[in-house]
């Protein structure tokens, strides 16, 4: 599977869980800004500025039973590589993996062009209290 | 009736260009029985829009490299991107230490990098910078040449050569640039401004498109894995191996009327994220936010440079300067968002609304009223040096003669412009510079010269033409043809 997507929904992850992201990779001479969009299962959706996960982390309390599918897009207003993490940790503090992830957390480089667009899309679902 | 004729036809006509753009998008295959719900997903949203794997990434950079060594402008250096054109083999062994510097030297110098010398503060943010700039060829100080007699004049330059060390030109320089809204190409001072535009791009692309399939996505994978445990644990009691989660679609052990809708969501999903990706493109494109970077270039600059040069003395005095130098165009970024693009500052901008539009026409119009990569630059210099004492004295040639210690003011004017767009563009330049003590001796003979240059590339070469006037004739440099006084035509091929 591609390098730019991941699921956490087997199993359930906890309620009270937070999903935390953060993007580095703008220095004085590249820019590459990042939008995280958020989507739940009911309808709600939000934005946040590229200052909130850039450097971040961007932290979101995860509510129970939802699901949520967070976008996020990076514009690269130069060339240059963006490295993205993104993580669930539990209530109790236990990093949650990603489905069939040999690791504990998501971490993508993301190489782009001047004026290019490449986006990552995460999958979650929480589990019922 | 005809209100309703109107009204479908009105429809359809805004309906078939929305329909053509999303088959445009190229369509990929529906989600196969073999491959899991999230492979699908990841294949149907990679589909669209190009993928830059690391080999693709690698020719990217290439064509970077490429593009900056083509668009490096000809004729007059009036904004301090020279690169350097010719390195020792030294260094090969200083760039794998890190310490050769990508640019500012030029011809037989080698700039090495010493900004770990500096504060980690100031190297992060690129606005100060410690150099050490070596003279790989160095020569012996032109007026001491020029002392001997003639009929020894080479066999003595070339003596005075081999006793030159290898480090007996060296000049350490530190730049500080001021960084602001309204000075230096810094994107840790501009990122707020453009991240705002970026994010109306962002929510341009993500409100055209549907995102039902996106929300519902996780609902139903969520609904398989439910399933796919419930059916593994009949298959054990029977005694049959449990089929992972990973598996095909097509294998995994729920009902078909849940494998269809699996299928279904995890391509249109796939198809909404892919138009979302395709939409954000589409709209940078479109407003011409993905090209800021190019006016970020425009950006004005404000450097100060100390300057102190380590020479042999057969290569000249030791001298130290300070100079402020200023470089600016018309048309840049700062002046935009302060100007015509005022609305772009507006908060509201990034949602995408009607201000994001009015900072997108006020952006086009003022990128195409003059072709930025046209218009002209300006750079003003002014340096303050003082030079050391030296003595040479060479008895049997009868040579002896001091340069006294002295101050000097170089002051510096220049604008140029390309005259069309594209790599092969010639550019005209004009400089005018003062310098009040030429000779560096007692005289305190100032010099005045005006050049007017005509640059055409021709391939890989530049071929400059100048008028130049100096208030004297010896100032003139290489003339080869001599038009009347103090006015010399030259050609220099390189």
């Amino acid at each position: 599977m591609s390098d730019r997507i991941a699921f956490w929904t087997n199993p359930p992850v906890p309620d009270g869980s937070e999903l935390v992201i953060s993007v580095t990779g703008s220095t004085a001479k590249k820019l590459v800004t990042a939008h995280p969009f958020l989507l739940r299962g009911d309808g709600l959706e939000q934005s946040f500025p590229d200052s909130a996960v850039q450097p971040g982390p961007l932290t979101i309390e995860l509510e129970s039973p939802h699901t949520y599918s967070m976008l996020l897009d990076l514009v690269f207003t130069t060339s240059g590589t963006a490295q993205v993490t993104a993580e669930l940790i539990a209530p109790n503090g236990r990093r949650i993996p990603p489905d069939n992830s040999a690791g504990p957390v998501f971490e993508s480089s993301v190489a782009g062009s001047e004026g290019q667009t490449l986006g990552l899309t995460f999958f979650i679902v929480t589990a019922m209290e | 009736m005809y209100a309703s004729i109107c009204s479908a036809l009105i429809l359809w006509l805004c309906a078939v260009p929305i329909a053509y753009a999303q088959q445009a998008a190229s369509d990929p295959e529906p989600c196969r029985d073999d491959e899991s719900a999230e492979n699908c997903f990841s294949r149907v949203t990679s589909a669209s829009p190009p993928d830059l794997t690391p080999e693709i990434m690698e020719k990217v950079q290439k064509e970077n490299v490429d593009r900056e060594l083509e668009v490096a402008q000809t004729g007059a250096d009036t904004e301090g991107t020279a690169t350097a054109s010719t390195l020792s083999d030294l260094a090969q062994f200083l760039n794998a230490l890190g310490l050769l510097s990508t640019g500012d030297a030029a011809g037989s110098k080698i700039a090495l990098d010493l900004n770990f010398l500096l504060p980690v503060q100031d190297v992060s943010t690129h606005n100060a910078q410690l150099q050490a700039i070596v003279e790989t060829e160095p020569e012996p100080l032109d007026q001491l040449v020029q002392s001997f007699g003639e009929t020894v004049r080479e066999a003595r330059k070339d003596s005075l050569q081999k006793d030159i060390p290898t480090f007996g030109d060296v000049q350490l320089s530190f730049t500080w640039s001021l960084v602001n809204s309204r000075f230096g190409r810094d994107y840790s001072t501009l990122r707020s401004g453009i991240a705002r535009l970026n994010e109306g791009v962002a929510s341009r692309g993500r409100n055209a498109v549907s995102r039902d399939a996106l929300r519902a996505f996780a609902g139903v994978v969520a609904r398989r894995n439910v399933a796919v445990t419930n059916g593994n644990e009949v298959r054990a009691a029977s005694g049959k191996p449990a089929i992972p989660l990973t598996a095909g679609t097509g294998q995994l052990p729920i009902d078909d009327e849940l494998k269809s809708e699996l299928k279904s969501v995890a391509f249109k999903a796939g198809r909404e994220r892919a138009l979302i990706t395709e939409g954000i493109q589409n709209e940078l494109n479109r407003s011409g936010i993905g090209q800021l970077a190019k006016l970020v270039e425009q950006q004005p600059q404000l450097l100060f440079s100390l300057t102190h040069n380590f020479r042999n003395e057969l290569v000249g005095p030791d001298s130290s300067a300070a100079t402020v130098t200023w470089e600016m165009t018309t048309r840049n970024l700062g002046s935009f968002l302060r100007n015509e693009g005022r609305s772009c500052t507006n908060a509201d901008v990034s949602s995408g609304a009607r201000t994001y539009d009015s900072c997108v026409d006020a952006l086009q119009k003022y990128v195409a009223a003059v072709p930025l990569d046209r218009q002209m630059r300006y750079k003003l210099e002014a340096s303050y040096k003082r030079v050391k004492s030296v003595t040479y004295s060479y008895a049997d040639d009868n040579v002896n003669f001091l340069i006294p210690e002295h101050d000097r003011w170089e002051v510096a004017f220049a604008m140029g412009r390309p005259l069309s767009t594209g790599m092969q563009a010639a550019r005209v330049d004009f400089e005018l510079s003062y310098d009040s003590n030429i000779d560096s001796d007692v005289s305190n003979e100032e010099r005045l010269q005006a050049s007017l240059t005509y640059t055409r590339r021709v391939g890989d070469m530049d071929m400059p033409f100048s008028i130049v006037y100096a208030n004297k004739d010896e100032f003139l440099g290489e003339v080869d043809h001599r038009l009347s006084l103090n006015l010399g035509l030259k050609f220099r091929q390189k």
